[in-house]
């Protein structure tokens, strides 16, 4: 009866008083603050098991005793978010967004023109509600079926806490432990969202799996779990983000990503953000910690990383690969953009335990601006790594005088068969360059656009085509305004 | 035409052209001869639109228009082709990928259809065949890790390609053996037009027996103090610099 | 096969904590204090309390100080003399180069029958320490010695300022050039549980020219302590040659500072050798202070045993137009363990600056470790910076050519190791210095290591 189903729904509501919240039964925030009950909260909102809600309590109690949350030896001036005055939880949102392409923002529409965005995704990026433009339910349905016939798993994490436990248990925090790093620490109590992977035995998925096809993709995460396992000669490609400029309101981004590969398995991991930098002083940007790492945990396993990041007004990441198996292979390919007043600390860990293996790094970063561009990276062979091997590659290019481009690399060496080669230069766009583009035909901006391209080619040739062809002009748009 | 009047350039706050007078028609090969130091290198770059070069009086009227007052770029739309002495590398960017950008962006600036892809190669492939140059230098990344003769005939294949009004060929000759000389002399003869106007700036005289120019005049003291026709480009060679260099009375 | 963590000298935890180290140091330094040379120069006493009571508030560097990141002193800071040597009459079997200029000290004392400084230009003055503090014209030396060493990182430097006893004033006029002036700080070790604190200042004035080579050298297995600081300055169009040998005591411990101070057109080249103690850390800062300067580091270090050596050098780029070349070179063998730390940082005014580094390390045997950090810090666009850096064993290509013309495995790989740590000693112009560095070389490896033909 329609009256009994409306009383169990208020004592249903009622039941939320316990969280001491306020008395809104519509309210979907959980106020502002971390505390164990916003942890609970956010437990039960996802119908989480309890296994689950005590792993988070593990990390939220690990979290209130550090006495740091912040890095101090990276090379990056901040203010430290204020841990108590931000949101931890919001559901998704279902806002009015604009309900045509006329009502959006002419300059936002002129940067998907200027990036290439084919028109279709144009209206889905700028919030469009998604049946007004075209079927992305039915597209992502086909395409899952597709999936699920291979018996390859991608959805939610929080779907995969629930339906697919003994995985989860299994590898989440195996990677990035819960006392790896304060942001790890604190994603581990608190994320709401991410996607999990799960390739079977010798199955290669057919297609790139892009976070695009995710439901809800396009109101972001900040604090988003990703865990991708391929088994036994397994393979995977998996691409993050995209080339539209991400404004949030949530400026602190702590994201954590986990990726196990076994004998024989490769996954590929391709990340092109472009994060809002904040005006033209750096206000209101993105801060973008995230904790990236992947163990090649079986013999002749490859994981590589590809990314091309601009824009965050704070940058800190370390995509790193443990290399546990033997004959196991890791790959950093990497342009970093900062411009105006960003800050970037970023590069890789490759961690060699095991025999034989191998290890690429390639980093590409360019400053302009006032921005300043660290590459942080280590490389360490440990003493059972017999005859394992490192070629780094770090160039740094300047445009203009007023940026800075850094190189910290930490080599560390405990087997003698083990080789260890390592390259960085600093140059910057030669006026003879420019000069000869011009001469050519090509403006000014187009000269550096095409130059800049050329000292990434090695990196963007690592990208999906689709992906490389937008980060192409990505890099050409982030670097508008930067040769006067 | 393009017509230099009385142009006056300082560098590095040194005076080294001092009163340039110059005209040039199109369908003309011209060629500036003199010893080092004379401004050779400094006319091109003052033409082409370096950064570096201070005019301090002088105009250089471009088909009616005013040379100086343009940025490089619009300077090559319309139609100014400088082949470098020195061209420099740009690593990671294709030859095809670069001389289709130069392309479209002087067709864009004409009004005319930009070349797509296949297009683009047929015509590179073409050129590149008259010049004799193996067609996997499409791929290669610009000059680099080119001999001279190689980066040299880059600069003759990318004129081809973009069809100047007026081309200033600086040094051409430089680091060249007699073959490539040859190569690149037939690329040069096989531009001249009618519609065309060539500048060449060399010191020897040995370009000019294989591209044999109608007006050559001798640059010294930062001004042409002499002009005639081919004839005086032997006169040179025999008797050397010292005489003529020495502005008329 | 694996190795534990408690074989590594220094890797134990310490009993307490950096401060509380300091403790015995501060108390020697008051006990020594109104017999230091300079007592009677208030400027000197005052800078003296200073830099103790720097050092008291920091202690031993440790290895959350970033530029200690990979040298552990916990264990030896534990237990770190703080009294001075013992006397020694002996005269001591030490390297010296024949043609040279020089000062001897034996364990901390000046030691004129074993010196000679008779053969001086006039406008050079070359004076022991103490010698020089009480001669009247002391006040050039004050910007120096009353250096204030702040940062935590070099608080060892802070102490050499508050204990300095003994060492070297060179001073050259401008235009002045002296051929090498050999220091030799030996130390008869004995039952070791004693520190030297030796201070050598050098000042080179406009277009001066000077060798400077230093040895420090230890006979016995006692532990002892060696904490010396030199500083120079180099005036503009003046040149520094500053080459080290450094043959410690199997027991002693090693901590050098070296900050140079470049004028603009100066130039400024180092040459180390490390060879001995069983923990080493040499530091050198290099301050490019004017337009067009340059400088040019080199070191080979050889780690046995259960030698740890850190080279740790910082060149600052200030002025436009530096040029600067960086070359390291290591092999370490058994369970030995080396650090190279290299950075460059340059300023956003610098520009036109080329500055290049190579670091190669060889690892000989399973317990063999090496750790480097080539560090570049550049804020200037037009410049030219790169640096290179390899870590591995000897090339069996190259090995197998050796045997190929009938050498021997053995051989090919000592002569492999001597070619391989020999480049930055090759570098040195001026032969008399070339020949006694390789000559130490050679001893160390067992083998003569021959200068090539002409």
């Amino acid at each position: 009866m329609a009256a009994s189903i409306e009383t169990i729904e208020t004592v249903e509501a009622l039941n939320d008083y316990k969280y001491g919240f306020v008395t809104d039964i519509d309210s979907e925030f959980a106020p502002k603050g971390l505390d164990e009950d916003i942890v609970r909260f956010i437990s039960a909102k996802k119908d989480e098991p309890q296994w689950m809600l005590d792993w988070r309590l593990k990390a939220f109690r690990h979290w209130q005793g550090l006495a740091v949350k912040d890095p101090a030896w990276a090379r990056l001036a901040y203010q430290a978010p204020d841990y108590q005055d931000i949101y931890y939880y919001a559901a998704p949102k279902t806002k009015e967004g604009p309900k045509s392409l006329d009502e959006v923002d002419p300059e936002l529409l002129k940067t998907y023109e200027k990036l290439g965005i084919p028109l279709a995704e144009r209206a889905a990026l700028a919030g469009i509600a998604v049946d007004a433009v075209f079927d992305s339910v039915s597209v992502a349905t086909t395409f899952k079926g597709k999936l699920a016939e291979l018996g390859i798993i991608f959805c939610p994490i929080s779907e995969a806490v629930r339906e697919h436990p003994d995985l989860v248990k299994k590898y989440l925090g195996s990677v990035v432990p819960i006392s790896d790093n304060a942001y790890a620490t604190l994603n581990s109590a608190v994320f709401s969202d991410g996607s999990f992977v799960y390739i079977p035995p010798g199955v290669r998925c057919p297609m790139e799996l892009s976070t695009y096809f995710r439901i809800n993709a396009k109101s972001t995460g900040q604090f988003e779990r990703t865990l991708i396992i391929a088994d036994k000669g397994a393979y995977v490609s998996y691409l993050e983000g995209c080339t539209a400029p991400m404004r949030d309101e949530n400026q602190l981004h702590a994201a954590v990503v986990e990726l196990i590969a076994l004998d024989d398995a490769e996954i590929r991991y391709a990340t092109v953000q472009n994060w809002y930098p904040g005006d033209k002083e750096g206000r209101g940007g993105i801060y973008n910690f995230v904790t990236k790492r992947g163990a090649c945990r079986g013999a002749r396993s490859k994981i590589s990383w590809t990314q091309v990041e601009t824009g965050s007004a704070i940058t800190w990441k370390y995509p790193s690969v443990i290399l546990q198996g033997d004959d196991s292979v890791g790959e950093f390919y990497s342009v970093a953009v900062t411009n105006n007043l960003q800050q970037a600390d970023t590069g890789t860990k490759m961690i060699h335990l095991g025999r034989n293996t191998r290890s690429t790094i390639v980093s590409k970063g360019i400053s302009a601006g006032r921005a300043q561009n660290t590459y942080r990276g280590l490389v360490r062979m440990g003493p059972n790594a017999a005859n394992a091997r490192n070629h780094s590659q770090c160039d740094s290019l300047l445009i203009g005088d007023r940026c800075g481009g850094h190189t910290v690399p930490y080599i560390e060496v405990r087997n003698r068969s083990a080789k260890v080669e390592h390259e960085a230069t600093t140059s910057k766009i030669s006026e003879d360059q420019l000069f000869y583009c011009r001469q050519r035909g090509l403006s000014a901006e187009d000269a550096v656009s095409t130059i800049v391209n050329g000292f990434c080619k090695e990196v963007l040739q690592k990208l999906p085509m689709e992906f490389a062809v937008e980060a192409q002009k990505l890099l050409g748009v982030s670097l508008e305004g930067s040769v006067g | 035409m393009i017509v230099i009047s009385n142009l006056h350039v300082l560098v590095d706050g040194k005076a080294i052209l001092r009163g340039l007078d110059l005209t040039i028609r199109p369908g003309e090969v011209h060629a500036i001869m003199g010893p080092n130091g004379a401004g050779k290198s400094t006319l091109s770059h003052v033409l082409a639109g370096r950064a570096g070069y201070e005019v301090t009086e002088g105009r250089i009227d471009y088909f009616g228009k005013d040379l100086l007052a343009m940025e490089p770029e619009e300077r090559a739309r319309e139609g100014l082709f400088l082949a470098f002495q020195y061209p420099v590398e740009i690593p990671g960017v294709a030859n095809a990928t670069f001389l289709k950008a130069a392309v479209n962006a002087v067709r864009r600036h004409r009004g005319e259809n930009e070349l797509d892809a296949m297009d683009f190669l047929k015509a590179a492939k073409a050129r590149m065949k008259a010049l004799k140059m193996d067609e996997k230098f499409l791929q290669r990344a610009v000059n680099v890790g080119f001999s001279g003769g190689e980066k040299k005939r880059n600069e003759i294949f990318q004129m081809a390609m973009l069809q100047p009004r007026f081309a200033v060929l600086d040094e051409t000759d430089s680091g060249l053996d007699i073959d490539a000389l040859r190569i690149v002399s037939d690329g040069v003869n096989g531009l001249r037009g009618p519609d065309r106007a060539i500048l060449m700036i060399t010191h020897y005289q040995r370009l000019l027996d294989y591209v044999k120019p109608d007006i050559v005049h001798v640059l010294a003291q930062g001004r042409i103090v002499r002009s005639g026709g081919p004839e005086l480009a032997l006169e040179l060679e025999e008797h050397g610099y010292g005489d003529i260099a020495q502005p008329a009375a | 096969m694996a190795t534990s963590p408690s074989r590594r000298p220094d890797a134990m935890a310490a009993s307490t904590t950096p401060i509380a180290q300091a403790a015995p140091q501060v108390a020697g330094y008051t006990a020594l204090r109104s017999r230091l040379p300079g007592a009677d120069l208030p400027w000197l006493g005052a800078a003296r309390e200073g830099n103790i009571e720097r050092f008291a508030a920091a202690g031993f560097p440790h290895p959350r100080l970033e530029a200690w990141k990979f040298t552990r002193l916990a264990q030896f800071a534990d237990k770190a003399p703080a009294d001075g040597a013992p006397e020694s009459a002996a005269t001591p079997a030490v390297d010296i180069i024949p043609t040279a200029h020089r000062l001897v000290f034996v364990n901390g004392r000046f030691r004129e029958d074993l010196s000679d400084l008779s053969r001086l230009p006039g406008n050079v003055a070359v004076a022991e320490l103490g010698q020089a503090l009480a001669g009247g014209d002391a006040g050039w030396l004050e910007p120096f010695l009353a250096e204030p060493f702040e940062e935590r990182a070099r608080s060892l430097a802070a102490l050499n300022g508050a204990r300095a006893d003994h060492g070297v004033a060179i001073r050259l006029g401008a235009g002045a050039v002296i051929d090498p002036i050999h220091l030799v700080f030996t130390a008869d070790a004995g039952q070791g549980g004693f520190a030297l604190h030796p201070r050598t200042v050098i000042v080179a004035e406009d277009g001066a020219s000077a060798t400077v080579v230093t040895s420090h050298v230890g006979q016995g297995d006692g532990a002892y302590w060696s904490n010396p600081v030199v500083q120079a300055r180099v005036g503009a169009h003046a040149v520094l040659r500053l080459y080290k040998l450094q043959a410690e005591g199997a027991a002693a411990h090693h901590t050098a500072l070296t900050t140079v101070d470049l004028a603009g057109h100066g130039c400024f080249h180092a040459a180390t050798l490390g060879l001995g103690s069983l923990l080493a850390r040499d530091e050198v800062a290099v301050r490019l202070g004017g337009p067009e300067a340059e400088c040019r580091l080199g070191a080979a270090a050889l780690a046995r045993g259960r030698q740890h050596l850190d080279a740790t050098w910082r060149l600052a780029h200030d002025h436009p137009g530096g040029n600067s070349s960086q070359l390291f070179k290591s092999v370490a063998d058994d369970h030995g363990h080396v650090v190279f730390q290299g950075a460059v940082g340059v300023a956003v005014d610098a520009q036109k600056t080329d500055a290049q580094q190579l670091c190669r390390h060889l690892l000989l045997s399973d317990g063999a470790a090496a750790d480097t950090k080539p560090e570049l810090e550049i804020l200037a666009d037009d410049v030219k910076c790169s640096h290179g850096a390899t870590i591995g064993d000897l090339d069996p290509a190259s090995l197998f050519y050796f045997q190929a013309r009938g050498i021997g495995i053995d051989e090919a790989r000592a002569l492999l190791v001597a070619a391989h740590l020999r480049e930055p000693i090759d570098q040195i112009e001026a032969e008399p210095v070339r020949q006694f560095l390789l000559a130490a070389l050679g001893r160390a490896l067992g083998h003569q290591v021959e200068e090539p033909s002409a």
